[in-house]
């Protein structure tokens, strides 16, 4: 008995996310790789040079 | 010398760009920074500089090149950066475009009395074809251009800036051009050596966006359902991606839809929509999920749930 109880709250819980009418997920991808580079300093050494 | 260095530091993940300009055809104002670090006078080649010339050196060095130019990045990388950048460039055309997001953390306003400004540099990894008449380090800068900090930017105050390149025809390989932001200024006011407060990698990077809708909703047994995909390019690059869209059971067809678009960037939308029938007798949730990768990197879900209040069991049950 208990072990069906349990089931329904699991299958309630699972079911509410559905519970908005064609419920629709958005999710933007992380872009990789430019997460850190504002914590630091970016660091630039350039050279003025003659090719050859 | 500095090919070796850069590439040492590229090895070791360290946040140093390293970046080469022929002395008798600048691009943009930069080596404005090391003369006005040095100051009028002869000097030898190669003229090198750290942000923005806050350290120079001038003239050819020898073995000890590496060791000195080392020295100088390493007294930078022990420096916090004083302002806060996000940049974005992408390519439009054979142009860059650049967005920039500045926050001043001098402590002083920025402003054209002490010469603030940002720049945006083009790079591209380009390997000397013949060393003796090619550039040397690999790392060529293809364009420069600057925007002045005006009115003036207080301390905390954040602005966004807008950059974009004249049409560059000296690019050699798109896919190798790197871009990067950088903010500098003039601490004594308006002469003097400049410093730099920040820098950022400016590359593209790839996202997207996926929405998935399904009508009508509810959808009545043996009636047709229609699934829209939308997938939106909201990065700064091309993306080649790949699209499977897992349909539920009771729908017909079934199985895994695959599609292989290229959404353009900025902005490219791709939308597909496709009609399934639902089985005859069926009155259940109908979930359906949309995977996109991409050769990029970035990926999305995007989930339709159909019928779904139909099924839903009110936790009122444990009573």
């Amino acid at each position: 008995m208990h072990r069906l109880v349990r089931a329904f709250i699991l299958l309630s819980a699972v079911m509410a996310v559905g519970w908005q009418p064609a419920l629709t997920h958005l999710q933007a991808a992380e872009p990789p790789g430019s997460e850190s580079l504002a914590q630091s300093r970016l660091v630039a050494l350039e050279t003025f040079m003659r090719p050859g | 010398m500095v090919d070796q260095l850069a590439n040492e530091y590229a090895a070791a993940g360290q946040p140093v760009v390293f970046l080469e300009q022929d002395v008798d055809a600048p691009l943009g104002n930069r080596i404005g920074r090391w003369w006005a670090a040095h100051g009028p006078g002869s000097v030898s080649l190669p003229l090198v500089m750290v942000d923005s010339g806050h350290q120079i050196s001038n003239g050819y060095l020898g073995s000890s090149a590496h060791d000195t130019y080392q020295a100088m990045v390493e007294a930078e990388l022990a420096r916090p950066p004083q302002a806060e950048i996000e940049a974005e460039g992408w390519r439009l055309g054979n142009r860059m475009h650049f967005d920039v997001e500045l926050t001043n953390l001098s402590g002083v306003a920025l402003s054209t009395s002490n010469s603030a400004t940002v720049h945006a540099l083009v790079y591209e990894e380009h390997t000397p074809v013949d060393p003796n008449v090619d550039h040397i380090t690999g790392r060529i800068v293809r364009a420069a251009v600057s925007i002045g900090v005006s009115p003036a930017l207080a301390h905390g105050a954040t602005r966004t800036f807008t950059l974009e390149t004249a049409e560059l025809s000296n690019v050699v390989d798109w896919g190798k051009v790197h871009t990067i932001v950088l903010v500098d200024y003039r601490p004594a006011g308006s002469s003097g050596a400049y410093d730099m407060l920040q820098a950022v990698s400016a590359d593209a990077t790839p996202a997207l966006t996926v929405h998935k809708q399904a009508l009508p909703d509810p959808v009545q047994p043996g009636k047709p359902l229609t699934y829209t995909i939308r997938v939106a390019n909201v990065g700064g690059m091309d993306l080649h991606a790949t699209v499977r869209d897992t349909l539920p059971a009771h729908v017909t067809p079934t199985g895994v839809l695959a599609w292989t678009p290229t959404i353009t960037a900025p902005g490219g939308t791709w939308e597909h929509t496709f009609v399934v029938t639902v089985e005859i007798g069926y009155t259940g949730a109908l979930v359906n999920q949309v995977e996109v990768t991409t050769e990029e990197g970035a990926t999305g879900v995007g989930v339709a749930i159909s019928n779904g209040s139909k099924v839903y069991l009110p936790m009122t049950l444990r009573n």
